[in-house]
């Protein structure tokens, strides 16, 4: 009850200010800001989802936190010849950034300068070297890459991770325009996902002079490209490298898509860039725990601890985030884990059915304790790609039984039962009879001595 | 009519004596706390402190059936089931009669004084156990020893709140009520042994030491030929219900019917079964059939047990002897086999030093005094013979057994100087009296027996005395019981001038006499400055002279507890060698991870496997016992060489014995063998995290260059180790307690050691793309 009223309040402060769960203010840094006309029709897109823009160029100093609170919830860099941070900004700052919660989009180019290199670097993201391209005389657009074959037409059909919580493909119209430099995504890293990479035929080379034969192999090519990659951090900041300011820009927003010998259709970058976006500023596929119950069977408080082999019944609430309000979330893959050490016990939950009145997406399931005291966590570690890392841990203490908890009378001491009781009775006996049996006084003086 | 008046003065005087001997006692225990404050000393105290609080605040079902979860984390402690209760209960009760009265105690100054208020029983106990081996007068000389004696102290003084505190006493006390059990025969005296017996094994686990000496005593008279129906009633009452009684304290279980330890016991309650059983028998049939059943019954019996015995070890019915039993025979047992019995300090064997730091004077006494018992040579007597040889060894076996050895030399010695006092102190009449009197006062046991037992007892006894006593005692039994005890009295006393050589020349006694005050005020002098020197220090709080002479107070672990109780949160788990469990769980009420409970080895070696290998190996081990915090000792800035690098090696071992593919001992020490921390240290030694903590941002504190480490004496590296998985959270004042914060996983999923660099300014190198 107490957390749905908190969910309704929260999500109309949201729909409020913004659809961004993370805030609505955006520092966007270009290069120039002759640059701001090139991406007029990207602003108007995200001041439509009720962002505050404010576009700086590196020149201006910056600062993105005061007194250790953020002042801005979102950062694009659409400044790839960036030579050096502005005044008051430095990678740190940025990693720190992250840190307090903040989402950052980083484009890059061929012209991509050092300092957001290794600051991708930190993120396991290696650019390739300066001035090098993308480059793919099969798949190239007809129009735009006519050139030098760099503007290359990705099918996201084939060439985009198929992971509906970052970009659902059947919401993109048409294939992707991509122009600019590609890099590798360290595969070693778990948080990092390759969203876009090249088609087979690509390779990345430098694109000045192509008439030079090449001396050696590309370095990466084909799938080994990525062209768009993610990343959710650790504690849920995310943040999108993309090796192409141009797929942002109002030309390849509009311009129709046409391969080489293939027919002419509506490109996908519009709507491709909005979805990614929309994840990257957590405006969608942010999860949430709205409430963690656990109880014994046919009881409905939490108990301060529970007992070897108890029954008890263990719920999650949760919600998802997505369209500016929050929604129940569902699932059939939530797994409730009992920890001390290793798992003892691991069980998927089961989803309470949704109704009309539902705000949140319950999971629940009843289980028999192990045997086997100590503290434990109850962990639900829902980690998928392109959803928020759910990781609740409730740790509650399994006591032994008490000392009066044990059976009072067991079968397999029913001979000892006997033996004690035959002893009494016994005693008894023999009692009565050498008190008042009449035995000779004789024998009881040589027992008494 | 002299007689008369003194013995009134003596009525008086006695009680005032042991009075007094009790308020001493119980004050030359004071001095931590007058130079210090009152407070719970070193480790296990603390724990028994902590669980006294639990009882006094949750009442005594709650406390019996508690399960610790702040310690041994995740996986709890059943403090109910292997705590010995007995301390906590005495306090908690003292605490509550206290407040019944609406005397307002605090529960912790119930526990600081609690030790010392025993002793004052102790001593009076001693005067009890001697009193009925000699007299009186040798009863309040070992009330006076045992009250000072610094063995005892060492375990005894205010804040010590430790079992031994409290089983000393009923250690003293179970074995007065013994003899005097096996004196009277009354199954009363049994009983009571039975009922201390029991509070003895609700109170200290070297209630194994009473188990075997009480069987053992039986079964010596037996094979010495005394069975006696006073042995029997005695020894059965005792074993029978001290035994059901013992099972009732969880902690020792069902134990009593299936340990190695146990089963003398067991075996002597049978054997004195089936000897009654003889003796009954034998009264009934010819003593030529009876010798024939007496073979085969034997045989028989031998076989049976032997066999039994055997099958029930090996089918693991009966557990053989626990490894710390095997390391008292074997001092060398526990190093090859359990470093953490070992690695204990209490736990090594005696100094031949500490015999007389602890017992000065009395130690030459003793064997004197056991020599008198051989010449008593009564039921009572061979009891304090075995006792003391076998307390002799165990003592010499390990340090903290030295305990149980005290009370009985205590007793010892001041027999052989109450003789040397009679001896030289009184005229010759009073010589005759008195020796008189103490026969009296004890009648021998022969008087009272059957002539069936009497005469087996006069064949053994080989002396001419004790043939006499035995001829004495059959006359005795011939005629009535009057007359028999005036014979008796006559004929002793007749043995008794001829041994004696009462001495009359005045020099000679007055020089004796003069040397043995001298001796008794060395005893008193020396047991003072002992008791105030070595065993007063609360050893939470160290203090130490500066060099102008001043004292400087060193408390540097309370300060550390203190700031982990104030600034971590609620459940904050804290790692740390175990030695400072029950002070992080008492003073800095965190969970940690193991304690000086030490029940489960791996857990320790997990700590120790933490300790001693690279961060990385280490980190892993800290995540998934989800630590927060580290704590560590080091000495090296104020040379406090209990610190943990001085233990670290008994880490290795300990570790190496569970995880011996990530822990190797061996690679800590350098080519030449030797254990090193400065430039010569291994590398292994320089990645384990042991290391790095204790070392970590030192060379900072000299300013960069002649860094020295004051306990080992090594000038350290001017470039210190450097951390990456932890980062430093608090270091007290002398840098004596360290404590560092586990970082969580890089929120970049980097490794740790990538972030910390980044951290630092540095970038990473190209890298990942290259390769492909």
């Amino acid at each position: 009850m107490r957390a749905s009223i908190l969910l309704s309040t929260l999500a109309m402060a949201m729909v409020a200010q913004a659809t961004s769960l993370t805030g609505p203010r955006t520092l966007v840094l270009l290069d120039t800001l002759d640059d701001a006309d090139v991406y007029t029709d990207l602003w108007s897109d995200l001041e439509g989802r009720h962002f505050n823009l404010t576009i700086n160029d590196v020149s201006s100093p910056v600062s993105l936190t005061k007194y250790d609170r953020r002042l801005y919830d979102h950062l694009i860099f659409l400044a790839p010849k960036m030579k050096e941070y502005p005044k008051g900004m430095n990678a740190k700052a940025v990693v720190g950034f992250m840190a307090e919660g903040g989402n950052v989009i980083l484009a890059g180019s061929s012209e991509l300068a050092n300092p957001l290199r290794e600051l991708s670097r930190e993120f396991d993201v290696e650019f390739d070297s300066r001035y090098t391209s993308v480059l793919d005389h099969f798949n190239y657009d007809k129009e735009l890459g006519q050139a030098k074959h760099d503007a290359i037409v990705v099918d996201p059909t084939i060439h985009m991770s198929k992971i509906d919580a970052i970009v659902p493909q059947d919401k993109l119209p048409g294939p992707i325009l991509f122009r600019g430099i590609g890099h590798s995504a360290n595969p070693k890293n778990s948080l990092l996902t390759p969203l876009l990479w090249a088609p087979q035929e690509a390779y990345s080379w430098e694109s000045v002079n192509l008439d030079e034969s090449a001396d050696q192999d590309p370095l990466i090519a084909g799938k080994d490209i990525s062209l768009v990659s993610v990343m959710q951090a650790r504690n849920n900041a995310r943040i999108a490298f993309l090796g192409s300011t141009d797929m942002l820009s109002d030309v390849f927003f509009g311009a129709p898509a046409k391969k080489q010998g293939g027919k002419e259709t509506v490109n996908g970058n519009r709507k491709f860039i909005e979805e990614l976006t929309k994840w990257t500023f957590q405006e969608k596929s942010a999860l949430d725990v709205v409430a963690v119950q656990h109880h014994k069977v046919g009881e409905e408080e939490a108990p301060a601890h529970y007992r070897i082999k108890d029954n008890m019944t263990y719920t999650i609430s949760l919600a998802e985030y997505r369209e500016g309000e929050w929604h129940p979330f569902s699932a059939d893959d939530v797994q409730l884990e009992l920890i001390m050490l290793d798992p003892y016990v691991r069980k998927t939950l089961e989803q309470i059915e949704l109704d009309d009145q539902s705000t949140v997406g319950t999971f629940t399931t009843t289980l028999q304790l192990p045997d086997q005291y100590g503290v434990f966590k109850f962990m639900v570690n829902y980690k998928r790609p392109g959803l928020t890392y759910i990781e609740s841990v409730t740790t509650v203490g399994i006591h032994p039984f008490r000392h009066d908890q044990y059976p009072r009378f067991i079968s397999q001491a029913k001979p000892y039962y006997t033996s004690a009781a035959s002893m009494g009775v016994g005693l008894l006996i023999f009692s009565f009879v050498y008190l008042w049996g009449g035995l000779d006084s004789s024998v009881k003086t040589t027992k008494k001595a | 009519m002299s007689t008369e008046s003194s013995s009134t003065v003596a009525r008086v005087l006695k009680p005032t004596i042991l009075i007094l001997i009790a308020i001493v006692a119980i004050s030359s225990r004071l001095f931590s706390i007058i130079r210090f404050e009152s407070v719970i000393h070193e480790f296990d105290p603390w724990f028994n402190y902590r669980t006294t609080q639990h009882l006094v605040k949750n009442g005594f079902y709650d406390f019996w059936n508690w399960f610790d979860e702040k310690s041994w984390y995740p996986l709890g402690r059943v403090v109910g089931g292997t705590v010995y209760p007995g301390i906590m209960v005495t306090s908690a009760l003292i605490h509550n009669v206290l407040h019944f009265f609406n005397f307002p105690v605090d529960i912790r100054n119930v526990c600081v004084f609690l030790a010392p208020m025993f002793s004052g029983l102790t001593a009076f106990s001693a005067y009890l156990l001697t009193k009925e081996l000699k007299d009186s007068s040798a009863g309040l000389l070992a009330a006076a020893f045992l009250g000072v004696a610094p063995g005892y102290i060492s375990r005894s003084v205010a804040g010590s709140y430790d079992n031994e505190g409290i089983a000393i006493f009923l250690l003293v006390f179970t074995f007065y009520l013994w003899i005097k059990a096996v004196k009277t025969g009354s199954a009363f005296f049994g009983l009571l042994t039975a009922l201390f017996y029991f509070y003895m094994v609700s109170a200290w686990g070297g209630y194994v030491f009473i188990t075997n000496l009480v069987p053992l005593h039986a079964f010596t008279l037996l094979l010495m030929g005394r069975f006696s129906n006073r042995l029997y009633v005695s020894y059965s009452t005792f074993y029978a219900i001290g035994t059901l009684l013992s099972m009732q304290i969880p902690f020792v279980g069902f134990q009593p019917t299936r340990t190695s330890e146990h089963m003398a016991a067991l075996g002597v309650f049978g054997l004195i079964q089936l000897y009654a059983f003889a003796e009954l028998v034998r009264g009934y049939i010819p003593p030529k059939q009876f010798k024939t059943l007496l073979k085969g019954g034997v045989a028989a019996v031998a076989v049976i047990s032997a066999v039994g015995l055997t099958l029930l070890s090996f089918s693991g019915v009966i557990a053989p002897f626990t490894g710390r039993f095997y390391s008292l025979y074997d001092t060398g047992y526990a190093k090859i086999h359990i470093p953490i019995i070992a690695s204990v300090s209490e736990h090594q064997p005696t100094a031949w030093t500490s015999f007389f730091f602890d017992l000065q004077m009395l130690i030459f006494l003793f064997p004197a005094g056991v020599y008198l018992c051989f010449k008593e040579l009564k039921d009572e007597h061979v009891f304090i013979i075995l006792y003391s040889v076998f307390a002799s060894y165990f003592a010499g076996v390990m340090v903290r057994l030295m305990l149980t050895l005290t009370p009985v030399v205590c007793v010892s010695a001041a027999i052989a100087y109450s003789t040397l006092l009679d001896t030289y102190l009184e005229t010759s009449e009073h010589v005759l009296a008195s020796t008189n009197s103490a026969i009296v006062a004890t009648p021998a046991p022969a008087v009272i027996d059957t002539p069936t037992v009497a005469i087996p007892e006069a064949k053994a006894a080989g002396k001419k005395a004790a043939a006499k006593a035995a001829a004495a005692a059959a006359a005795a039994a011939k005629s009535n019981e009057a007359d028999a005890k005036t014979h008796a009295k006559s004929i002793s006393a007749a043995s008794g001038e001829k041994k004696r050589f009462p001495i009359f020349n005045l020099d000679s006694r007055l020089l004796v006499i003069l040397q043995l005050t001298w001796f008794l005020f060395m005893f008193a002098w020396h047991c003072t400055y002992v008791t105030s020197g070595s065993y007063s220090s609360p050893s939470i709080v160290l203090a130490s002279r500066q060099h102008d002479g001043s004292q400087m107070i060193i408390d540097d672990f309370r300060e550390a507890y203190y700031w982990l109780r104030k600034n971590t949160k609620e459940d904050a788990k804290v790692m740390s060698w175990w030695d400072y469990g029950y002070q992080m769980a008492g003073m800095a009420n965190v969970t940690t991870l193991v304690d000086n409970n030490t029940w489960n080895n791996t857990h320790i070696a997990t700590v120790g496997k933490a300790m001693s290998t690279s961060e990385e190996v280490s980190y892993k081990v800290l995540r998934q016992h989800d630590v927060d915090y580290v704590l560590i000792l080091f000495g090296g800035v104020i040379g406090y060489s209990g610190d943990d690098i001085n233990k670290f090696l008994w880490m290795i071992r300990i570790a190496e014995g569970v995880y011996p593919n990530d822990v190797k001992e061996t690679n800590f020490f350098t080519p030449r063998g030797e254990y090193k921390v400065d430039h010569d240290a291994t590398k292994t030694m320089r990645e384990s995290l042991m290391y790095k903590m204790s070392y970590y941002r030192f060379a900072e504190l000299y300013g960069g260059g002649n860094a020295v480490d004051h306990v080992r004496n090594a000038r350290m590296p001017a470039e210190g180790p450097t951390l990456s998985v932890l980062e430093e959270a608090y270091t007290t004042e002398n840098w004596l307690v360290r404590i560092y914060k586990v970082k969580d996983l890089d929120n970049l999923g980097r490794d740790l050691k990538d972030s910390t660099a980044f951290d630092k300014g540095r970038v990473r190198k190209v890298s990942s793309l290259k390769k492909k």
